[in-house]
């Protein structure tokens, strides 16, 4: 800034200051301001003083007086900003202690918000589900007290035969039971509709037993597909899908023969343990492999008792108890936990 | 079934080690169970399927084991058959006269006369032998038919000849009443669906079961009658399962021995009991055998097999593993195969799936390969179960646990719960006496879960389940099923925390910015009643989109007459919700405050709408207006509201109730009922002239519908 006394004007050269001042916001920038102004050496007003020199004599007393006319104001400006500098940082001091006083203890615990939860077997069940409705099956249910002719007879398992061993059942007449399996479902879905069929059945079951690994109800699910062109290895490629699923790409598998009366050929489906990894361990007898899945080709006897030409199609169904898959997910030990319904219990899934 | 290393390797020749031999069956069917080392040998516990009868034997593995090998059997051309030597020409018939009276229940009977024959122990080889396999040594004429029946699949049974009354044996069906003393030490009463083996007197045997005790082979006998048949599977099968006997002949014939086998088998014991009993007289066979088996014929294709099972198999693949397990087999023209199925397994093999599947077993899964489905399929959503699902989602959402109940109830529960027990469904065999019933309501169910938890000190339960129940619907029909969503809360409606304790209610509510839940007329109390699970029920209808339903006082006897409230839509109820009836709470030892909710899910399914149609959002702003009215106590609070609604109608937004008071500043007899109305515009700014006119109008219509008084703030 360069005031040239020969023009110098009161109200211009005090507007100009006061916007300055005004602007200031630390005591750091009033005091350069002052020296700005004031200073000694360099200062506006010095400089003004100094170039009187330059005036005729009959308009220094003149121009004098006005200057520090504009020096005394401008002095006044800027003490006044500094009083109000001091009251405004007094008053931010204040706040912040006001706050730090109204300080919380971070390590309070945080009040947690409460969630509900499913129940592990609907949530096993939800992924088994889920799994297969992605593979194009539709998911089907059926009555859980059934005809002993759907749980038995339709499926090839006639009276008196050992095979009805395998099923502990419980009656509430000669004819009428506890489904024992959710098989029934595929001969109720095959009686209405003709095929290709991709049907999954998840539900409960009963069985006359318990102990820590079996209990008289559980859930199974049970799939079915039939088509024109369906073979073993379709199955094979389908369960292991399943398989790499649910327990990680990882997962050995491994199909082996067995015996039900409503598929042939029929297998067993086992995955490699997944406590011990397949080394062998207690939960898998030292065999390295757990036992997950029953399946196989449907049985022309069935196809014939449901009127499907056993010539033109063929098909698969498999079975998996819900339970015995969450408690090798989850490391449950004892069957009961899954029905105490323990909070417990509940909360950890 | 124990399977004995050693002994096996008398019947073949293979250099599988024990384990080697264990994932060998294993990976043909034979599951095994566990391996035990016993001195030199190893005893393999195998579990074999219900359909593979023919491998409860020695010679039956050794099949097996040659189906992989391909290396022959070593029994079939021992000599140790031939008996032509010790064959005197005593004939039977003048001994003993056999008749097979019912040859349904047993098609072959076959027996033979020993006598001079020394009962005492077995010789070690022969005891260890059938140690091995978990059978107890007796005598050596009776391990003698043991020892053949492991080795060859037959049970056989030898009866003291001269404790035969009358010099009969008849194969006949019991009288009913009748009682025999078996070799058990058990004396079983017979009825006439059973086939037993009599003398002339009475039974002595219960056919294909358990022998008598009298007429068994014990020290001192010198003659025997050896019996080898072959007698109806189910019949063996229901005789035992009825008697609750189960025995290792009994075992054998449900599963179907071999008919074809029968005189082999008597050769092989008597030869044995000759060699090692002192077997001096061997009379002729007797063989009543009067409507010959009859071989199984099946025709199969390559192409067949290959389009079951996804394989690339050839004839020669299916020669060699069809010959080593006994098939017969002739090529015919157009690559047809003609298959004859051994005696052995005529129960088992009688189709040509049966025949894919003994290939596919020998050919072994693990080299069928892997594909996925080709063809189409329909894609359809199952409504209902997605419905089940989401209702759960809500639930959840809103702080609820799910939980799994037994579907079992008792007359006992239904009675506390004050649930009729009329229609509920019995099970003729339950578990336990407690559990009878299939659950005709799931009341009992949910209150068993609260009592667990509160005998556990968890006091604050938010749970639901969505399962069946159960009624009868006469004895013929199966019973309905019914899905129900049931729900309950007990306790705190939130659990205590450290800042609660610290805090009275309503620095709680002002100390959170946007409170946690927000706050309500009731606001205060964080103790749950009756309004919270109403909340939560009708949270859950809006959710899925049930509207036009109405709450009306219930009248259900589970729960507490002036707390609880139906759900009606279309005259019929859906639903209730309320608390439990303090009685019941008394009887099952609960605190007060519980409180459920039971919704007939069947019924809800048919009315939820879950489509949704975007409303734009408001564009200008809304008034609110609050109006505090003071009336009589019996005036419900929906009446209020409807009036309200009614008299703004078009200028309405929301009205909400934020205050209910009775006490002291008010006369008794009376309350007071504080609204929030909120007014709004769709199209322009409301002016106030506008929202006065109508807050008025609705002042009026309260003040001359319930001659409410208006309260200043």
């Amino acid at each position: 800034m360069k005031e040239e006394l020969t023009s110098l004007s009161k109200e211009a050269c005090l507007v100009k200051a006061e916007k300055e001042i005004d602007e200031v916001i630390s005591f750091e920038a009033l005091e350069k301001l002052r020296i700005k102004y004031l200073g000694r050496k360099e200062g506006i007003f010095t400089q003004l003083l100094k170039q009187m020199g330059n005036l005729p004599p009959q308009e220094r007393p003149e121009t004098g007086k006005l200057i520090n006319e504009i020096k005394d104001t401008v002095t006044q400006l800027l003490e006044k900003k500094g009083t109000t500098l001091k009251s405004e940082e007094a008053c931010l001091v204040d706040e912040a202690q006001k706050l730090m006083r109204g300080k919380m203890d971070i390590t309070l615990p945080g009040i947690l918000p409460e969630l509900g939860k499913l129940h592990p077997i609907t949530k096993v069940l939800k992924e088994i589900v889920d799994i297969f409705v992605r593979l194009g099956f539709q998911v089907a249910e059926g009555p859980e007290i059934e005809l002993s002719y759907y749980n038995f007879d339709a499926l090839n398992i006639p009276s008196h035969h050992p095979a009805r061993d395998m099923h502990d059942t419980f009656y509430v007449s000669k004819d009428i039971i506890l489904r024992t399996h959710t098989s029934p479902v595929q001969i109720r879905v095959m009686e209405k509709q003709k095929p290709p069929l991709r049907i999954i059945v998840p539900g409960r079951v009963y069985r006359r037993d318990a102990d820590i690994s079996h209990s008289p109800m559980f859930h199974q699910v049970e799939g079915l597909l039939v088509d024109e062109q369906t073979t073993f290895s379709d199955l094979k490629g389908i369960l292991s899908t399943f398989v790499h699923l649910i327990f990680g790409s990882e997962t050995d598998v491994r199909f082996r023969p067995s015996f039900f009366p409503f598929t042939e050929p029929s297998a067993e489906v086992d995955i490699a343990c997944v406590i011990c990894d397949g080394k062998g361990c207690g939960v898998c007898k030292y065999t390295g492999w757990l036992e997950i899945l029953g399946a196989g080709m449907v049985d022309p006897e069935v196809f014939k008792i449901v009127n499907y030409d056993s010539t033109k199609y063929t098909g698969f169904a498999f079975g998996l108890g819900v339970e015995r898959i969450a408690m090798l997910k989850y490391g449950i030990n004892n069957i009961r936990l899954f029905f105490e319904n323990d909070m417990r219990f509940l909360e950890q899934f | 079934m124990l399977l004995s290393y050693n002994w096996l390797k008398e019947y073949i020749d293979f250099d599988f080690s024990p384990q080697e031999l264990a994932a060998k069956l294993t990976d043909l069917g034979f599951e095994t169970a566990n391996l035990e080392k016993k001195g030199a040998d190893t005893v393999i516990d195998l579990e074999l399927t219900v359909n593979r009868g023919d491998c409860l034997s020695m010679i039956g593995m050794a099949r097996e084991i040659s189906a992989i090998t391909h290396n022959p059997l070593k029994i079939s051309s021992s000599k140790t058959f031939d008996l032509s030597k010790r064959l005197a020409s005593l004939k039977l018939t003048s001994m003993l006269n056999v008749s097979l009276v019912e040859p349904k229940l047993c098609p072959r009977y076959t027996g033979r006369i020993i006598d001079g024959v020394k009962v005492g122990a077995s010789p070690s080889w022969l005891s260890d032998r059938l140690e091995k396999a978990g059978i107890r040594s007796i005598n050596n004429v009776v391990d003698i038919t043991n020892f053949v029946m492991m080795e060859l699949g037959h049970p056989l049974h030898a009866f003291d000849y001269q404790t035969l009354l009358g010099g009969k044996i008849i194969i006949c069906r019991a009288t009913s009443g009748e009682k025999l003393l078996a070799l058990d030490g058990i004396t079983y009463e017979l009825s006439p669906e059973m086939l037993i083996i009599a003398d002339a007197q009475r039974p002595v045997a219960l056919a294909g079961v358990i022998g008598g005790e009298e007429t068994g082979v014990k020290e001192g006998t010198t003659t025997i009658f050896l019996e080898c048949a072959y007698f109806n599977p189910t019949n063996v099968r229901q005789t035992a399962k009825q008697l609750g006997i189960q025995t290792e002949s009994s075992y054998r014939f449900e599963r179907g021995v071999d008919p074809e086998g029968l005189i082999n088998a008597q050769n092989r014991a008597t030869q044995l009991i000759v060699e090692i009993c002192n077997g001096k007289d061997v009379f002729d066979i007797v063989d009543d055998y009067p409507k010959k088996f009859k071989k199984t014929i099946i025709n199969l294709t390559p192409e067949r097999v290959n389009k079951i099972l996804g394989t690339s198999i050839n004839i020669m693949d299916i020669k060699g593993i069809l010959q080593p397990l006994g098939f017969g087999i002739k090529e015919k023209e157009d690559n047809c195969l003609q298959i004859e199925v051994p005696s052995f397994r005529h129960l088992d093999i009688t189709r040509e799936i049966d025949v894919i599947e003994e290939i596919a077993r020998v050919y072994g899964y693990d080299k069928i390969p892997v594909s996925l489905p080709a063809g189409s399929f329909n894609v359809a959503i199952n409504r209902e179960y997605e419905l089940a699902d989401r209702a759960k989602e809500i639930l959840v959402s809103c702080g609820f646990y799910e939980v799994i109940t037994y579907a079992f109830s008792s007359p006992n529960i239904l009675r506390q719960t004050k649930i009729p027990v009329t229609n509920a469904v019995l099970i003729n065999n339950p578990l336990r006496e407690d559990e009878n019933l299939m659950c005709s309501s799931l009341i009992p169910n949910i209150l068993k879960v609260i009592t667990w938890n509160i005998n556990r000190d968890t006091y604050n339960l938010k749970i639901f389940e969505l399962a069946r129940v159960f009624l009868a619907d006469g004895e013929k029909k199966l019973p309905k099923e019914k899905r129900i969503l049931i729900g309950a809360i007990a306790g705190n409606y939130h659990p205590p925390n450290w800042r609660e304790l610290n805090f009275t209610k309503d620095e709680y509510y002002d100390m959170i910015a946007g409170n946690f839940r927000p706050p309500n007329w009731r606001d205060k109390t964080i103790l749950s009643n009756l309004y919270d699970l109403k909340g939560v029920v009708e949270k859950l209808l809006l959710e899925l989109g049930i509207t036009g339903y109405e709450l009306l006082a219930g009248d259900h006897l589970s729960l507490h007459p002036s707390r609880q409230i139906k759900l009606v839509c279309q005259e019929t109820t859906f639903g209730i919700i309320g608390e439990l009836h303090p009685d019941i709470a008394e009887e099952l030892k609960l605190p007060g405050g519980i409180y459920l909710f039971e919704l007939d899910w069947d019924n809800l399914v048919d009315h939820v709408n879950l489509k949704r149609r975007f409303k734009l959002l408001p564009k200008y702003p809304a008034v609110r207006r609050d109006v505090a009215i003071l009336i009589k106590e019996d005036i419900s609070c929906v009446q209020v509201t409807k009036i309200i609604e009614d008299a703004g109608k078009d200028l309405i937004e929301k009205v909400s109730l934020f205050d209910v008071y009775q006490g002291d500043k008010i006369p008794a007899g009376y309350k007071s009922l504080a609204y929030a109305i909120t007014y709004r515009k769709p199209e322009a700014t409301l002016t106030d002239e506008e929202v006065n006119e109508v807050h008025n109008k609705i002042i009026m219509e309260l003040k001359n519908t319930f001659g409410a008084e208006l309260r200043e703030g």
